[in-house]
């Protein structure tokens, strides 16, 4: 049968594409339904937060040797995630900021931000995944990918529904 | 928490499949075709991309005679990179029941360039998209384009079970 965390992840991942149907083309061109859409997946994101580390080793199931040198490396690589996650805190600090009176430097500004970011997060991506192949079978490194490909989708349409667009 | 979801699963209808042994969720990938969730993904993807962007941009006839024609080849472009995606899905699904680190390695390695080559045509032509609208329009148009890949992403997501 499926485990407990498992089901923690399925569970997140289906109850955001139940949500992901209400949050329909309409609603990104008549901007409503975000607040609803927000708010509920805000209890999805708790659904797993809390319990993404069970779920890596659940999944994982490394031994001994993999494990003493897994997590030293992986607290690296979130911390590093982390800082570029301050960075898009920032870049919608801003955009809210000047939400209301956009200029089109500023709207060049946040673009270039935006992709310095992606960049970034792409860089991080590439580093670690080679630093977890040296630590680990290819199979659990690219389970583990997996893991964070599927909690990185619920995070981004939280996101996704968040952002209104610019008026 | 798990008892929530679950709860908010039935009221959704869905609750069966979810509940449903390990083996069903592993076998997801074989019950659906993988040629039409890509079907569907693109299908519904570049159709309801071209009404929202005009909708959201309301572009002048000036800037439609110069965005239009980068957008579609910028969207060609990267149709290209998503169906070396699909390709890849294609082949964990194929390999999925024994899947080998040498295989793993490999689907791993290619699926990190795809991203990589996805991040690399945004760029290459946010100065084109630049030059034929204004940056405000821009920025809103790359904003209704991850909002449309967020919702892809989460289904595309959920389709695909881990590695055993």
């Amino acid at each position: 049968m499926i485990n407990k965390s498992q089901l923690k992840l399925v569970a997140a991942l289906l109850i955001s594409v139940v949500l992901s149907s209400s949050f329909s083309v309409t609603a990104i061109a008549k901007e409503d339904g975000y607040g609803k859409l927000k708010s509920a997946l805000k209890d999805v994101r708790a659904l797993y937060r809390a319990d993404k580390a069970e779920i890596i080793i659940d999944e994982l199931k490394m031994t001994k040797k993999e494990n003493n040198a897994f997590w030293s490396v992986y607290n690296a690589y979130t911390n590093e995630l982390k800082g570029v996650g301050n960075d898009m805190v920032k870049l919608i600090a801003g955009y809210a900021d000047n939400a209301t009176s956009m200029t089109n430097d500023y709207a060049d500004k946040m673009i270039d931000d935006y992709f310095d970011i992606q960049s970034k997060k792409m860089d991080i991506l590439e580093n670690y995944v080679s630093k977890f192949k040296k630590i680990m079978p290819a199979t659990k490194v690219a389970k583990l990918y997996q893991i964070e490909n599927k909690l990185t989708a619920v995070n981004d349409l939280e996101l996704a529904a968040s952002v209104p667009l610019i008026k | 928490m798990v008892k929530t979801a679950i709860v908010l699963l039935m009221l959704c209808g869905i609750a069966s499949s979810i509940i449903a042994a390990e083996t069903e969720v592993v076998v997801e990938i074989q019950k659906v075709s993988v040629d039409d969730v890509y079907k569907m993904v693109k299908s519904l993807a570049e159709s309801d991309r071209k009404v929202l962007i005009s909708k959201n941009l309301k572009m002048n006839k000036d800037e439609r005679q110069k965005f239009w024609p980068v957008y579609t080849q910028y969207r060609k472009d990267i149709g290209k990179v998503q169906t070396d995606q699909f390709n890849l899905i294609k082949k964990f699904a194929k390999n999925y029941h024994s899947l080998s680190d040498d295989k793993a390695n490999e689907l791993l390695d290619a699926h990190l360039q795809s991203k990589r080559n996805i991040l690399k045509i945004r760029k290459k032509y946010l100065n084109d998209f630049k030059n034929s609208v204004p940056a405000i329009k821009v920025a809103k148009f790359f904003q209704v384009e991850n909002k449309l890949n967020a919702i892809v992403n989460v289904r595309l997501a959920e389709q695909i079970p881990l590695v055993k």
